[in-house]
């Protein structure tokens, strides 16, 4: 390949991720897989006030597929009232990311940190703070991530360990965490467990899902697009008794009137909020559509570009074929007739 | 409302960003300053994490001094945490060649714990409860009636023959001739198609990485102050003194 044609590859791929940001428009569905509803199943069959371990094992490196996944899981959770216990065993640098999803969607819920959630940060030697998790998590975390001691947090006197006490773990591993989680953490600690990865190891980590030592497993930004494909349906949901009550043509600011005297939650009222005010609604579905969309993450509003940049690569991959069969073919008339 | 310190750390994220990118050109002194500013940003934040999140409160509160907010009264030493932080100090003492063979000690004791804490799960979950799982009959689902599952007896045959032919291709033990010899063939088949699958997921992680920078400087850099129409003007000095250095460059050489 020269380099001409490798400026023009560069360029053709760069257009067809940088045009469907520009320009937004819904192409293609994101259908949840059976493997990410697993993880979304496990987590809806919990009850408020259950505790989830969410173990977020990345750093910057794999933000943009896993970080979208974290807050989806996190809304999710929040959204039933399930209490959430943060860790990231992979690099000292994903704890910024870790503080980051929990204050944001912490924020979101009207969560209370310490209490509702607590995120504890990076511990070096993985099997051994994994087995310390299982039995005693204030022998292992001295302070949380915001310099806290751990003493003085409310969810972690209810939940001094994971054994017996936790009843899911959700692993967003961007290296080879997922393995050890399974054989220290679920295994022995006894609480079902779901993962989510950059594509890069879904293959990997795909027998674990066959198996059954993994309920659920999500890989890479489309797997983040389906679980947030679900969240956003979670929150059309709480919506459509209210829509019903409403008089059309509506704006938002209407329906928000209404959602506050129906007592709606305060993170619906957040999700509204993404739509501006004065906008106006003709019809219920053209709500549901805007507003669905409106809360739909990072990873959704990637998915075009990835579908894009895929069909363009399998295109070149069968041109290069075809290149490569005629050029042998040629070499091959060639020898015969010398 | 953004702080002005957030608007400027949104323009310094888009321009090292867009230097980053610079190096599909060809390497070039902006890339090289963006990835120096990287590995420098990136090693003082680790050395500062290690001693604010790990050596202090796991070692030196519990053995010296309490932590801060903690009065003296209410603390209590634990002195037998001076074990693991005389091994730790040994490991640095391969950094000095007369003394080195002190590391051993605490790396022997490393060792001994991983392999000890490691053998029994590893056996069980990534040995034995895969190979269970490998077996036709445990992967085969049965519908209301008793009936057999279609769809879950293939993909369980197809399971057990993938793994027992890329077995056969690695087994080096029989010289790979007739139903050996196609078995591994087949097992070779298997592989490409795994590696095919894995290839694929590459690309979509790599094109994530990609879009998940193109996102931050379409969506994320651009309300917020027409920080994308500085981005493309600042693309664009960047390519051209990119360009006039190239051409500086390769004047003597024409002369």
């Amino acid at each position: 390949m020269t380099q001409r044609e490798r400026y023009i590859l560069y360029l053709l791929v760069a257009l067809l991720i940088f045009l469907p940001l520009i320009f937004t428009f819904n192409v293609f569905e994101n259908r949840p897989t059976p493997e990410v509803r697993g993880v979304y199943d496990t987590i809806n069959s919990l009850n408020p006030g259950d505790v989830m371990v969410l173990s977020m094992d990345f750093d910057p490196g794999s933000e943009p597929e896993l970080y979208p996944m974290a807050l989806a899981v996190l809304r999710h959770a929040f959204s039933k009232d399930i209490r959430v216990i943060g860790v990231g065993f992979f690099s000292p640098q994903g704890v910024g990311l870790g503080v980051s999803a929990f204050s944001t969607v912490g924020d979101e819920f009207g969560k209370v940190n310490g209490v509702d959630y607590v995120f504890l940060g990076y511990k070096p030697v993985l099997i051994a703070a994994i087995q310390a998790m299982n039995d005693n998590i204030k022998g292992l975390f001295q302070v949380d991530a915001w310099g806290r001691r751990v003493e003085e947090l409310k969810l972690l006197q209810d939940v001094p360990k994971l054994r017996n006490n936790v009843k899911y773990l959700v692993v967003l591993a961007a290296g080879e965490t997922v393995r050890p989680w399974v054989a220290f953490g679920s295994a022995k600690g006894g609480y079902p467990m779901g993962a989510g990865c950059t594509a890069v190891s879904f293959a990997d980590y795909f027998s674990f899902y066959q198996s059954g030592q993994l309920n659920g497993l999500m890989g890479g930004l489309k797997a983040a697009a389906e679980y947030e494909v679900m969240v956003a349906d979670d929150y059309l949901k709480n919506l459509s008794g209210i829509l019903e009550k409403s008089n059309s043509p509506f704006t938002v600011e209407e329906i928000k009137e209404l959602m506050v005297k129906e007592g709606a939650p305060k993170y619906i009222l957040q999700a509204l909020s993404k739509l501006p005010s004065d906008r106006k609604f003709n019809t219920a579905q053209e709500f549901s559509a805007a507003f669905f969309n409106a809360n739909l993450g990072a990873a959704s509003a990637g998915m075009n570009s990835q579908s894009f940049v895929h069909a363009i690569l399998t295109v070149f991959i069968i041109m290069g074929n075809i290149a490569y069969f005629r050029s042998r073919k040629k070499k091959r008339a060639g020898g015969t007739s010398a | 409302m953004l702080s002005i310190w957030q608007i400027i750390g949104i323009w310094v994220a888009t321009a090292l960003t867009l230097m980053m990118l610079s190096f599909l050109y060809r390497d070039n002194p902006f890339f090289r300053l963006a990835e120096h500013l990287y590995l420098g940003i990136s090693n003082a934040y680790i050395i500062w994490f290690t001693w604010d999140q790990i050596i202090e409160p796991n070692f030196i509160n519990r053995v010296f001094f309490p932590p801060s907010g903690t009065s003296p009264a209410e603390w209590q030493r634990e002195p037998w945490y001076i074990i693991p932080g005389l091994l730790g100090i040994l490991m640095l003492t391969r950094m000095f060649p007369k003394i080195a063979w002190l590391s051993r000690w605490a790396l022997a004791f490393y060792v001994g714990y991983a392999a000890g804490v490691s053998i029994g799960p590893t056996l069980n979950s990534y040995i034995l409860a895969q190979m269970y799982s490998t077996f036709p009959l445990t992967n085969v689902s049965f519908n209301a009636n008793g009936v057999v599952n279609l769809p879950s007896l293939i993909n369980s045959l197809l399971i057990f023959i993938g793994v027992v032919t890329v077995l056969v291709y690695f087994f080096f033990s029989y010289e790979h001739k007739g139903f050996i010899g196609k078995t591994a063939r087949l097992g070779i088949w298997v592989l490409m198609i795994a590696l095919g699958a894995s290839f694929g997921s590459t690309v979509m992680a790599r094109v994530s990485l990609f879009i998940g920078r193109a996102r931050f400087l379409v969506q994320d850099a651009e309300p917020t102050y027409h920080a994308f129409s500085i981005l493309l003007s600042l693309a664009v000095i960047i390519a051209l003194v990119a360009y006039f250095l190239e051409k500086r460059k390769a004047r003597p050489a024409q002369e």
